[in-house]
């Protein structure tokens, strides 16, 4: 494989072909997304017939169209090479109307008004019509505060487990471990118990107590897995200068493994702000809600509207896909180093 | 739009507020335990804070169960501090109490009243009972109903031998893609000379990192039957691969199942469109510890193999697959876990839950508690699938022990993590995805 220096051309040729496949499947619903909510209509594709040449009839340019109506938002070319003409249509339907001195003559233009969506308009609808920058900020909210919390419950517990001998640590880490494999909805309707009794059912303050603990094990995991790499002499010798424990951890070894804090706190921010089963059953206004129970309204079955959903989608998804492009690195090797390090 | 930013804001000062009281009162309550633990009433003065912190519970209307937690709690650390602690660890017990309240009252407690629900008939009936006066009737053949119920037939035709086979199907066909496709897509990756490699590798991770919700979502979107592009897709490759026999056209394609459907509606369909969703979700996560394994292989080891007169496929065959497995097979087992107990996939590609047919064991529990509001079921359901993966995870982890890998190729492993993931501290800031 790696041993000659460089690959023949056709190989190299060949292996480039394969990668541009596999990277237009891993990109396509991200094209398809961006494409839709630029469409001005509700539904998915632009149009509702197929629209493609009978067997044996097709030219690659047909299939360069097929693709192209289906990855690329055609509705911003349009926009952009006959300038205003949807304005202009506007006007001259809705002036005659007011000459006429029809009674109905403003709710016949409210209604033809209604209609000229252009381009921007499922962005617009978004920000005008539905709590979307509301939920996003929601969301920012609790998983900032759930995965600062829990990561800072998170790496004193590790320290203790990592660096302490304590009756029932054996015990404890099993604990840990067997809780990795409880089912998700297992725990959701006595959480939810729990929180509704402690009086914070419906409140941001529930929701991030129990997504911060229900993060917790898996934290422990990774960061007790990184302190044991981290050599113990360095805090003995602070130790004999007379550093208490408590010093030795948050000047020595919190600040000497902040790349694996920054990968549990990632986990624990990614865990947390696409999380929806949680919130479903604690938030009930739509105030609170975070946006992954704001846009999978948005999606359901019967009455789906996708051009919104995409537009919010596309909103969503770009910064966060930036943020975990640059960190994803960090976070599957601490994944791995984990678990190696059991 | 009105946006009330300032609720929120409060509501954490609040909830920080009220998180620093508590964990001072717990620390005060382990500051005491070390001052008394040696005295002689300690213990009955334990029991009997237990037996009133019990009775209190008891007057807010609580079940049998939190009664008994609420007692048992103090004395269960009464007894810990007397015949285990005896005074000593003064360090790890400090730093582990926040944590250690957290996973009691929203882990262990919760924990606890799911088994508790598991013996109990809860669903849409006896609801209101339960939420007056804090209980739901005991479940039929002394509490165990439920646990039958469970390996019982059931009206949909999905019983729980159907939810388990394809649960293992489900795991089988997504672990055998995503290590398949992940690692060729390594090796590729790792074509010496190649150029462009980081675009290509940060494209192909974007399925990784985009939100799953989302994800999830937008492929539904395309699979929808009237308006998804994938149906466009697989009649354009229809007519693109047809060709004519004898009067009749033919369409290979269609002999693999690839024609145009309702996906939702068939069973089989959803579970292959719930399959290829999952398949593109988690591939990515492998191709990267594959790539990262395998740049960490030096290249002397081929070398030499090549001095030795080994193949291209010898190399393969005996250098790399060995040196990739210390990193893959733990990946592999993660993997396993997480797709066995993959609910968000399943859930959203049935609309929660409105599609029958293609569950797998935990979202066909999230179904029974959720859709069908059958608690004390679903509570039952959720103990049979926590012993199935404890089962699992400890053969796994037999399996494991005894190919366990020497020292010598753990540590090389290891140091390949770190020269592929994991930066030292200083240079976390300036590395991005390479």
């Amino acid at each position: 494989m790696a041993l000659s220096n460089k690959a023949s051309l056709p190989r190299l040729l060949f292996v480039h072909l394969i990668l541009w496949a596999a990277c237009l499947v891993a990109t396509f619903p991200v094209l398809r997304v961006v494409a839709i909510s630029f469409r001005n209509t509700d539904t998915v594709s632009s149009s509702e017939q197929l629209n493609f040449p009978p067997r044996g009839q097709a030219t690659v340019a047909d299939y360069l169209k097929f693709f192209g109506n289906a990855l690329v938002p055609t509705e911003i070319v349009a926009a952009f090479t006959e300038q205003d003409s949807p304005e202009k249509a506007a006007s001259e339907t809705a002036a005659p109307i007011a000459n006429a001195d029809d009674p109905f003559a403003s709710l016949d233009a409210a209604s033809s008004q209604k209609s000229t969506r252009t381009w921007y308009s499922n962005y617009s609808d978004l920000f005008t019509k539905y709590l979307f920058v509301q939920w996003i900020y929601n969301s920012l909210v609790i998983s900032l505060t759930a995965s600062l919390i829990g990561v800072f419950l998170a790496a004193s517990a590790a320290y203790a487990f990592a660096r302490f001998e304590f009756p029932g640590k054996k015990f404890a880490s099993a604990l840990l471990f067997m809780t990795q494999m409880i089912p998700a909805p297992l725990m959701i309707i006595p959480v939810y118990l729990v929180i509704k009794s402690l009086g914070l059912g419906n409140t941001y303050a529930g929701l991030i107590i129990a997504l911060s603990v229900t993060i917790l094990p898996f934290s422990i995991m990774i960061l007790k897995g990184y302190f044991e790499t981290v050599p113990k002499s360095l805090e003995e010798a602070a130790r004999v200068d007379g550093c208490t424990a408590t010093s030795a951890f948050f000047r020595i070894l919190l600040p000497l493994s902040t790349p694996a804090l920054a990968i549990a706190f990632l986990f624990a921010f990614t865990n947390a702000w696409s999380e929806f089963l949680l919130a479903s059953t604690l938030i009930d206004s739509i105030e609170l809600r975070p946006w992954t129970l704001g846009l999978m309204e948005f999606s359901g079955s019967y009455d789906a509207r996708w051009g919104i959903f995409a537009a919010g989608s596309v909103v969503i998804a770009l910064p966060s896909m930036a943020l975990f492009l640059y960190s994803s690195k960090y976070v599957i090797s601490g994944l791995t180093v984990g678990s190696v390090k059991g | 739009m009105n946006l009330s930013l300032t609720p929120a804001l409060w509501e954490i000062l609040r909830l920080g507020g009220v998180l620093l009281l508590l964990l001072s009162v717990s620390y005060a309550y382990l500051w005491l335990n070390y001052k008394l633990w040696a005295y002689k009433l300690y213990l009955p003065c334990k029991i009997l804070l237990g037996i009133s912190l019990g009775l209190s519970v008891k007057g807010f209307n609580a079940s049998w169960l939190t009664v008994a937690f609420a007692t048992l709690v103090p004395v269960a650390v009464g007894f810990y501090f007397r015949f285990r602690l005896k005074g000593r660890f003064h360090t790890p017990a400090y730093f582990l109490t926040p944590a250690a309240v957290g996973i009691l009252l929203l882990f262990l407690y919760p924990l606890l009243y799911e088994l508790y629900l598991s013996f109990h008939d809860l669903n849409l009936r006896t609801f209101s009972q339960w939420i007056n006066e804090g209980r739901a009737p005991l479940a039929g053949s002394f509490g165990l109903d439920n646990y039958f119920e469970v390996f019982r037939e059931r009206a949909t035709g999905q019983g729980f031998l159907v939810v388990f086979g394809r649960t293992i199907l489900w795991t089988v066909i997504n672990l055998v893609f995503h290590v398949g496709i992940g690692l060729i897509l390594a090796l590729l990756l790792n074509t010496a000379g190649l150029k462009a490699k980081n675009i290509y590798r940060s494209l192909l991770t974007l399925p990784w990192v985009m939100p799953q919700v989302i994800a999830v979502l937008v492929w539904r979107s395309d699979f929808d039957e009237s308006v998804g592009f994938i149906n466009k897709f697989i009649i354009v490759m229809n007519r693109l691969f047809s060709f004519e026999w004898g009067g009749t056209v033919v369409e290979p394609l269609t002999w693999i199942g690839f024609q145009p459907q309702a996906w939702f509606l068939n069973p089989a369909s959803l579970f292959a469109a719930a399959c290829i969703v999952n398949i593109w979700l988690g591939v990515p996560f492998m191709m990267i510890n594959a790539l990262g394994a395998l740049q960490s292989i030096p290249k002397s080891v081929y070398e030499a193999a090549s001095i030795d007169g080994a193949r291209a496929w010898q190399r393969f065959y005996h250098v790399t697959l060995p040196l990739l497995k210390p990193v893959m097979v733990p990946a592999t087992m993660l993997g396993a876990i997480w797709t066995f107990n993959n609910l968000n996939v399943i859930v959203l590609m049935t609309d929660m839950g409105r599609y029958e047919g293609a569950d797998i064991l935990v979202s066909d529990l999230y179904k029974q508690s959720f859709t069908y509001y059958r608690y004390g079921f679903a509570a039952a359901y959720s103990f049979v699938i926590f012993a199935i993966l404890c089962v699992f995870t400890y053969a796994q982890s037999r399996l494991g022990q005894e190919s366990k890998p020497s020292k010598k190729e753990q540590d090389a492993a290891f140091k390949g993590l770190k020269k592929s993931g994991l930066p030292p501290s200083k240079e976390l800031g300036s590395m991005g995805v390479q």
